[in-house]
């Protein structure tokens, strides 16, 4: 038994050297920790990867659609002017229907970006006379410039507001081929067309620009090329300086992308310089598209900027790496503390287990002093104890009848002392001794031990003529022989303190709260309760020796007895009424209080 | 076999001795009682006596021995009566004072034929001396002993 919970404590001590180190499952739940934090961490940087690109792709469409749909607006613009025109039979206004017109179209709030418009006339250099002679009646200074060698002549008769493109009126679009072309894809098309880019002759800046036009044809089929070229009476145009369209279309600081805007090899439009504090010499992102404009082809390069980059960090997936790697760092470190505390808590179980074995190692060697004491006394107090008894009994026999009576009566009295000295050194050494007793428990039928304890006082039973009425008693786990003196000391106090009824002891048990307790109840002469811890005492008495014998260390054995086992043992009585020991081998069960 | 018994007594409490010589005379018992207070020297005694062989006249019809000797005690007497090929069966009566079991149980196994609670008082004293001599040397038959040394 004992052997078993050894094992049991050694098992757990090597349990608790394995919690003491760090063994492999720590390391697997830390390195899982890690994968799931890194693999978070990658997840959240790809899908924010992701999202940055699209924010991109986003703005990058956005750019070319505003151009475009800014460009739309002009469009529907000009070929108002040209179905204005049109109301016309002549195809022509006067100047002054024209400004109205004009100013009625609100171009500088509602065409931001537009020079302005004007009326462009088509016809031959031979023509030129008359249309200026046409014009001087208003206009006495209009004149058509400069001169050239081709067949066509496209002057612009108005323009509007004139104060900004007084440069020019007048101006023949055929002198120069960039100009022409554009004018006669329309006259041939009968769509609107920019032209390539152009330096304005009325952007003193010289930036890139382009013109705008719309043609307009006389009354009748306008269904093919010739009927077009047949009928074709001039154009609505406007001109544009590129910066100025792109300032109205797109609001810089909104974005976080610049654009360059190129007609094949010319550049119309350039956010991509180095000057600019946003312009980002190596872009995150950048995309190019071409777009056909109005029989151009336009091609914007869009780059991601420098307040892109800013605008695209993301916090997120650093802040779950440093968050994951802290928890991670804090799993390992509390594997650390549990293992370190585990392995103090085993240096503390091996410092007191020592300290135990020692103390231990002193009670058995304190044990074996008493012994050795417990010898010593049974022999050597003993010896000189016999001699004064023995030698005054001499005394006694050899001087007899030469002594006083008296004198006799003290030898008497010397010798019972003797005697009962004997006796509370025996019982002394009993005590002493069942306080050490190594008997193993065991289950024993404790009523057979019993039988036998009544068998052993069957002369003081049959002396006292008593009756022993012995109910059955359990099967119990005891130390067999100690709980034979418990009952026969037991049996022979209720038999020494009878009373004058005839004597009935009673003997049984009853299994109490999770225990056996027996009980040995008699009709003696019953103790009052105020003096009930005391019997258990060694030698105290409750009664003078001249009326109950012995030394009084009955019960206190069986009281040292029962405590051996970790047991109680009680007494229930009233003066006169009887008493009633009980006593139990095993502590009660604490019960389990409900909440 | 002579008439007179001879009665060994190892004790070395004097007092012990003489309360031993006071019950035989009290008894008027035909015995002689040889007193040795020494352990050693009882032990040298009876080796010298087994030399002797088994008739020899000095060898004891009885012993009492005392288990608590100075020196060599009863314990080692026993021990060594019990190693002697040559050792007649002498009936040796330990008396103690001591109730302790191991005394009691070291005893009988080391050949002790009987082993008795010192009394404490006279009388009690004279009445064990009178049953063990009763006993043992008018009541028990003892084993014969061979004539002579082989």
């Amino acid at each position: 038994m004992e052997s078993t919970r050894i094992d049991t404590l050694r098992r757990d001590r090597l349990r608790l050297v394995r919690a003491g180190t760090l063994h492999w499952v720590h390391w697997l739940i830390i390195g899982g920790s890690l994968a799931i934090t890194i693999g978070a961490w990658h997840l959240s940087s790809s899908q924010a990867e992701e999202k940055v690109e699209a924010s991109f792709e986003r703005e990058a469409e956005r750019v070319p659609h505003l151009v475009i749909e800014r460009l739309q607006k002009y469009e529907d613009a000009l070929w108002a002017g040209a179905a204005m025109l049109a109301s016309h039979d002549d195809r022509r206004v006067t100047y002054d229907q024209w400004v109205a017109y004009a100013a009625g179209l609100n171009l500088e709030n509602k065409y931001p970006g537009i020079n302005g418009i004007g009326l462009v006339a088509a016809g031959e250099a031979s023509d030129i006379p008359s249309m200026v002679a046409h014009e001087r009646d208003r206009r006495p200074d209009f004149r058509i410039h400069p001169a050239h060698d081709h067949a066509e002549s496209f002057p612009i008769i108005y323009i509007e507001p004139v104060a900004l493109n007084a440069k020019a009126v007048g101006l023949d679009l055929a002198h120069e081929r960039n100009r022409r072309t554009a004018i006669l894809q329309a006259r041939d098309t009968g769509q609107a067309r920019v032209t390539g880019p152009i330096v304005l002759v009325q952007d003193a800046a010289r930036t890139p620009g382009f013109l705008f036009y719309v043609p307009i044809y006389r009354t009748g089929a306008v269904d093919t090329v010739d009927q077009r070229r047949e009928r074709f009476a001039g154009l609505v145009y406007a001109p544009f300086m590129m910066n100025e369209l792109m300032r109205g279309v797109l609001a810089k600081e909104l974005r976080h992308v610049g654009v360059r805007v190129s007609d094949g090899s010319d550049v119309l439009y350039d956010e991509h310089v180095a000057s600019d504090a946003d312009f980002d010499p190596d872009p995150l992102f950048r995309r190019n598209v071409e777009f056909e404009m109005h029989g151009r082809v336009w091609t914007f390069d869009i780059r991601s900027r420098r307040s892109f980059r800013a605008a695209s960090v993301s916090y997120q997936p650093l802040t779950i790496l440093l968050a994951g790697l802290f928890v991670d760092a804090m799993l390992g470190l509390l594997f650390v503390l549990i293992s370190r505390a585990n392995r103090r808590a085993l240096q503390h179980a091996d410092a007191m287990t020592a300290a135990l074995e020692e103390r231990s190692g002193a009670l058995v060697a304190s044990n074996r002093e008493l012994e050795q004491f417990a010898y010593v006394a049974s022999h050597d107090l003993q010896e000189p104890l016999r001699m004064i008894a023995s030698y005054t009994g001499l005394l006694a026999e050899e001087y007899q009848g030469n002594l006083s009576e008296e004198a006799d009566e003290y030898i008497q009295f010397a010798v019972q002392g003797a005697h009962r000295m004997q006796q509370l050194i025996d019982d002394l050494l009993e005590y002493s001794r069942v306080g050490r007793s190594d008997e193993p428990l065991e289950t024993a039928d404790c009523h057979l031990l019993t039988e036998w304890a009544i068998e052993d006082l069957q002369l003081v039973i049959e002396d006292a003529k008593a009756e022993v009425v012995l109910h059955e008693l359990p099967t119990a786990e005891c130390a067999p022989t100690l709980f034979r003196q418990v009952m026969q000391n037991l049996v022979a106090n209720a038999v020494k303190f009878r009373g004058a009824a005839p004597l009935r002891v009673e003997i049984s048990a009853s299994w109490t709260a999770g225990r056996w307790v027996f009980a040995v109840r008699d009709n003696g002469i019953g103790m009052d309760m105020a003096q009930a811890d005391r019997v258990f005492e060694i030698f105290q008495r409750l009664h003078a020796r001249e009326d109950y014998e012995g030394s009084g260390i009955g019960l206190a054995l069986c009281k040292r007895i029962v405590s051996r086992t970790g047991g109680d043992i009680w007494v229930e009585s009233a003066p006169g009424q009887g008493a009633t020991f009980f006593f139990a081998l095993e502590a009660a069960e604490v019960m389990a209080v409900a909440a | 076999m002579s008439a007179r018994k001879r009665v060994l007594l190892i004790e070395d409490n004097r007092a012990d001795a003489r309360l031993m010589a006071k019950a035989l005379a009290r008894l008027d018992a035909a015995v002689d009682l040889w007193v040795v207070g020494d352990g050693a020297e009882a032990q040298e005694y009876l080796r010298g006596a087994s030399r002797c062989g088994a008739d020899s006249d000095a060898i004891p019809d009885l012993i009492f021995l005392d288990l608590n000797l100075p020196g060599v005690d009863g314990r080692s007497i026993l021990r060594d009566r019990q190693a002697d090929p040559d050792w007649p069966s002498v009936p040796i009566v330990v008396l103690s004072s001591s109730r302790a079991a191991t005394d009691i149980t070291a005893s009988y196994q080391l050949g002790a034929w009987s082993y008795v609670r010192k009394p404490v008082d006279y009388p009690g004293f004279v009445r064990m001396v009178k049953l063990a001599l009763d006993y043992w040397l008018d009541t028990v038959v003892p084993a014969p002993r061979p004539s002579a040394k082989r």
